[in-house]
């Protein structure tokens, strides 16, 4: 691990708590967050790196910076009923190891595992059925899941073609 | 916006025993006590706990607001935890109205899985409102060298820790004025169209990933020139001290987690 790499998920990790405070409230009333689309970002820009950056930014949430949506903080956060979903972020960016695949592919296959995650905490941790479950988490939320990664991949483009060249 | 001033971390600076404890003892502390935490299941456990969280929140000098406040997110979420666990029918009733029935086991249930939500968030919140997140990320490190994680890597996460603590009011600046930017070149993030949406939020993070890959290589050059090269030889401008009152503290927690393990 050299410095390159460090200054970069730390910069990553910031970037992904400016990601969680941003909120743009739709016209159906569902909070459109854009923590989803910084965990496509990460995965597609740091590859096999991107869990650290998921390791630190739920490890700054747990000892008390507020960089969950909403400037919320603490370990309450992650055993709250939607902390499934934090815990799906750092699952999902194990992913990213795959630096071969399509990175559309990649985010969709990303788009089930956090889902995935957030299903099987919020069943634990209310104890409901699974059909209860994907009813209130996945339809209303997952359309919006799906043009946020179009949105990461035409931004992980134009970054790529005008940052990663004229820096390295 | 509501971008450009943002109070980082709950840390509150004062002089008390709790401050004054080693960072590494406290985390580790507050970390097995909060797992515990969830074993409770007896009365004699709820008492003993309480007991221990109350004179730890008051050996911290700070007043009870500041651990409401950290409840406030999550009052509700007790709350339901404690409805929840109230209808189930095993047990004898001791309360019945209408067609609701609350059985003593119900109860019994709901308290103990109230007090193991109440107990994890307060213990954590005494933490965090004693120490400030850079010796918590130093702490860290040293722990997880003390458990057997490679020292590169254990170093490695206390420094992105730290870089990011430092970054997070800047990208939220610079974020800030990006959107200022691109606001005053027309930019209309009200639209009620989703692709006027989505083309509002591109417009925004293009530049915020660019400037903070920019920012990115300038630290790394920034770090190399300073003779950076990771954990090896490198040493600290605040050095931990293990004094006498971490001990103390260190033997007041296992005893109450093996109390607790026990009743």
């Amino acid at each position: 691990m050299n410095y390159k790499s460090i200054s970069k998920i730390g910069m990553f990790v910031a970037i992904m708590a400016v990601f969680s405070w941003i909120n743009i409230p739709l016209p159906i009333g569902i909070p459109f967050s854009m923590q989803v689309l910084g965990v496509f970002l990460t995965s597609f820009f740091l590859g096999a790196n991107a869990w650290k950056v998921f390791l630190t930014y739920l490890l700054l949430g747990i000892i008390g910076i507020p960089v969950f949506s909403g400037f919320r903080s603490g370990i309450e956060v992650i055993i709250g009923p939607t902390g499934g979903f934090l815990i799906g972020f750092l699952v999902s960016s194990f992913l990213g190891r795959f630096e071969r695949v399509h990175k559309l592919v990649l985010g969709f296959l990303q788009i089930l595992t956090i889902y995935s995650c957030g299903i099987i905490w919020f069943m634990i941790y209310k104890n409901v059925s699974f059909v209860f479950a994907f009813q209130i988490l996945v339809p209303s939320f997952i359309w919006i899941d799906s043009l946020k990664l179009i949105a990461a991949y035409v931004i992980y483009k134009a970054v790529n073609s005008r940052a990663i060249k004229r820096l390295s | 916006m509501f971008l450009d001033n943002v109070a980082l971390g709950r840390y509150v600076e004062k002089r008390s025993f709790m401050h004054n404890l080693d960072p590494r003892v406290k985390l580790l502390g507050l970390f097995v006590l909060a797992g515990f935490a969830f074993s409770i299941n007896s009365v004699f456990d709820i008492i003993s706990m309480s007991v221990y969280t109350v004179i730890l929140m008051m050996l911290s000098g700070l007043s009870l607001k500041y651990y409401l406040k950290s409840m406030k997110s999550i009052w509700f979420l007790v709350l339901f935890a404690f409805v929840m666990q109230l209808f189930s029918y095993e047990g004898t009733p001791v309360f019945s109205f209408w067609f609701i029935t609350i059985t003593d086991k119900a109860l019994f249930n709901s308290m103990v899985v109230t007090f193991r939500l109440l107990f994890a968030i307060l213990i954590s919140t005494v933490l965090t409102l004693t120490t400030s997140p850079t010796s918590l990320a130093h702490a860290m490190e040293d722990i997880l060298k003390w458990f057997f994680v490679p020292k590169s890597f254990a170093h490695e996460l206390s420094m992105v820790m730290t870089i990011a603590i430092r970054f997070i009011p800047v990208m939220a600046n610079e974020a800030d004025r990006i959107i200022k930017a691109q606001m005053s070149r027309g930019a209309n993030f009200d639209d009620r169209k989703i692709s006027g949406k989505i083309k509002g939020i591109v417009s925004i993070i293009i530049p915020l990933l660019i400037s903070a890959m920019r920012r990115a290589d300038d630290l790394s050059i920034a770090m190399e020139a300073r003779g950076y090269h990771g954990w090896e030889g490198r040493t600290r401008f605040k050095v931990f001290s293990w004094k006498l009152s971490d001990t103390f503290f260190l033997f007041t927690f296992i005893a109450i987690s093996v109390l607790i393990t026990i009743y």
